[in-house]
């Protein structure tokens, strides 16, 4: 698939939702609000036909990185201008959406060699000054600065945005070439605790995912050594990556996954792989299914993932959790602690890794891609502050 | 001829004839009313509980309009089945209704043309936090003579409409999501004051309830307490003033500390208001 484009980050809009499917999930919430069970229903094939698609198979038909578009892009935009001793602007700042778990900005630098400045230790952020962090800021340098993830230079904490106020001034003052990445969420809250947007004035980010670049995606991932791949709907058969001449998918899933999703690649590729499943070996395919799949080398079944509910009585607490940890763009349980009011109420941290709606690496808590949007849903829902793309 | 004073002394019949009066359309129009209202009563609380926040006040707002609606409907519905409607007969009944309003229900309707009032101006609406009088409360219900607000205290007072003719009513929110919250805090005056500002802005800027979009600000002034700082700040949703301003003060306290500056104490019998704070 062709490279997206880097669009100013005021420009950002989210792919919509067909219509019908809109209705069909506001429905769908209601009917669970008053207590009615989901029915998955696939006439296709029988109740307990499917079952998760194997790791290695995933990985032969959507294989990582689930940047590798971001990836291409950043080399089409950026290379020339890094490369460019006396380019304009000399500070670029690309804003990155949430959940972004590979590193993108961080992997095209050391793809290219440039130096990296690293975030400090999330303990210096309250006690240090951040002079001695931002030293290489000044230091008069040939090659290009790149400062990966701005989230990470900063603790909503009563001294928690001493480093990152340093950092922007020293970038004001500074001549060096700069670029710098920055979560969607952290950005929304620097440009309002730190004034962040006065330094790093015309923010950019990546094009949003439509469904006719997921589909170019989705189908250059499926291409393999092994058979080809078809992508049927479990509801009704229909092949998902089928598309008309234009390159337009033919039915509306990819449409909502691109809508659910809110245009973030990483978001939609493991939607996308959550809702890939084979067929059991003793599952009998009903007369339908079986002349549906006749011309298929290898079928795969695209079924709609679940959303998992916040924890029953805490959901005030959980939601307060869940911003915290997608402005930080992933915290400690120490750090939490730190950036949570103190109401001495039960930590919901386990709760939230036991919905699945949270994943823990190496004690650093993240936002699990796959629950990224119900929960963006829900904390518009309540009111709270939204990353900006 | 005989037509003509049999229409004269038809006119001149203030109520119809009781066979041609429908009682069972009169108690369903009623029943339909009563139920439309208590309908709209349960289910647009019910849906403004459980719904988007940002669609809260636009539904509890609902309630009193619907139910102003229902009651004009099946007044205009009933009134020309119980009464032969002429220009007499309408001025008699406009008389007897004034005498009996001005001597005995002066006060009621006064609530309930003040009601009506309200809706129209809407100086206040289900979900708004106001202040009438001395009392400072969420609204929780507009009714036909009085509206009904819940203090943070958990107490609930009904206020007549009545209200709204003679006293001043503060709206905090005025159908916004959002308010502003102050936290305030007497220092002794030998401190750095800069640098105390400095430290209260951040305790703002770095509440998790914090609303982004709304200005954050420290004003101070000297008071025969001490150093008077104030330090408001919106929260993104009023529900949390509370826990809002409960946060600024814990973490302002400590910030204050940090900053080398000493609260005073707290005086509980000195009126603040009456010394120009």
């Amino acid at each position: 698939m062709d490279p997206i484009e880097l669009i100013p980050l005021a420009d950002y809009a989210p792919p919509a939702m067909p219509t019908e499917q809109a209705f069909r999930a506001l429905l769908k919430r209601v009917q669970r609000r008053f207590g009615a069970k989901d029915d998955h229903d696939h006439p296709l094939l029988p109740s307990g036909a499917l079952v998760r698609t194997p790791v290695p198979v995933l990985d032969d038909i959507a294989d990582p990185p689930d940047c590798g578009p971001i990836l291409r892009t950043l080399h089409c935009n950026l290379d020339n201008w890094a490369a460019g001793a006396m380019a304009s602007p000399r500070v670029q700042l690309i804003v990155v959406p949430a959940c972004d778990r590979s590193g993108s900005i961080e992997s095209w630098a050391r793809s290219q060699n440039h130096m990296l400045l690293p975030a400090p230790e999330r303990d210096d952020l309250i006690h240090s000054d951040g002079m001695a962090a931002t030293e290489s800021v000044d230091s008069i340098g040939e090659g290009l600065l790149v400062i990966p993830q701005l989230e990470r230079w900063f603790l909503r904490q009563r001294n928690g945005l001493t480093m990152v106020r340093t950092l922007l001034a020293r970038l004001a003052a500074s001549q060096r070439r700069c670029l710098i990445g920055c979560d969607a969420w952290a950005w929304a809250y620097l440009a309002k605790a730190a004034d962040a947007s006065l330094v790093l004035p015309r923010p950019r980010t990546f094009a949003p995912f439509d469904a006719a670049r997921l589909r170019a995606w989705f189908a250059e991932l499926a291409v393999d050594d092994g058979p080809a791949t078809t992508f049927r709907l479990a509801r009704n058969g229909e092949d998902v990556l089928a598309c008309d001449d234009e390159g337009e998918p033919c039915n509306n899933w990819l449409r909502l996954l691109a809508a659910r999703s809110g245009g973030i690649p990483w978001v939609a590729w493991h939607l996308w792989r959550a809702s890939l499943q084979v067929r059991t070996d003793d599952a009998a395919l009903s007369d339908k299914a079986a002349s549906t799949v006749t011309d298929d080398q290898r079928t795969v079944w695209v079924v709609d993932t679940d959303e998992f509910p916040l924890p029953s009585g805490h959901e005030e607490r959980a939601l307060l959790t869940l911003h915290a940890i997608l402005t930080h763009g992933g915290l400690s349980a120490s750090e939490l602690d730190a950036v949570l009011p103190a109401t001495g109420e039960a930590s919901v941290l386990q709760a939230l890794v036991d919905s699945r709606q949270l994943c823990c690496d190496r004690g650093n808590f993240s936002v699990r891609p796959t629950a990224y949007p119900a929960i963006r849903r829900a904390l518009e829902a309540a009111g709270f502050p939204l990353g900006v793309s | 001829m005989a037509t003509a004073g049999e229409g004269a002394k038809k006119a001149s019949k203030l109520l119809n004839d009781l066979q041609d009066i429908s009682f069972t359309k009169i108690g369903l129009i009623l029943a339909g009313t009563w139920l439309v209202v208590l309908i709209a009563r349960t289910l647009l609380p019910y849906l403004a509980e459980r719904g988007p926040s940002r669609m809260r006040l636009f539904l509890l707002g609902g309630v009193p309009i619907i139910r102003l609606l229902m009651l004009v409907l099946a007044i205009l519905w009933v009134i020309p089945i119980i009464f032969n409607i002429t220009l007499q007969n309408f001025l008699v009944i406009s008389g007897a209704l004034g005498v009996a309003i001005g001597f005995a229900f002066k006060d009621y309707a006064s609530s309930v043309i003040a009601g009506v009032v309200a809706i129209f101006e809407r100086p206040y609406r289900p979900g708004d936090w106001v202040r009438i009088g001395d009392d400072y409360g969420e609204v929780r219900a507009v009714g036909m003579r009085a509206l009904e607000i819940c203090t943070p205290a958990d107490d609930i007072v009904h206020i007549p409409h009545g209200k709204l003719w003679e006293s001043n009513i503060a709206n905090s929110n005025d159908g916004a999501r959002t308010l502003m919250c102050v936290a305030s805090f007497y220092l002794r005056p030998d401190h750095d004051a800069a640098r105390v500002r400095c430290a209260l802005r951040d305790v703002a800027m770095t509440s998790a309830y914090l609303e982004y979009a709304r200005p954050v600000l420290v004003m101070l002034a000297e008071t025969p307490l001490g150093t008077h700082y104030q330090l408001k700040a919106y929260p993104f949703d009023m529900r949390d003033q509370f826990h809002f301003i409960s946060d600024l003060t814990t973490r302002g306290k400590l910030a204050i500390a940090e900053a080398g500056a000493i609260e005073t104490q707290a005086i509980g019998s000195v009126d603040a208001a009456k010394i120009g704070t």
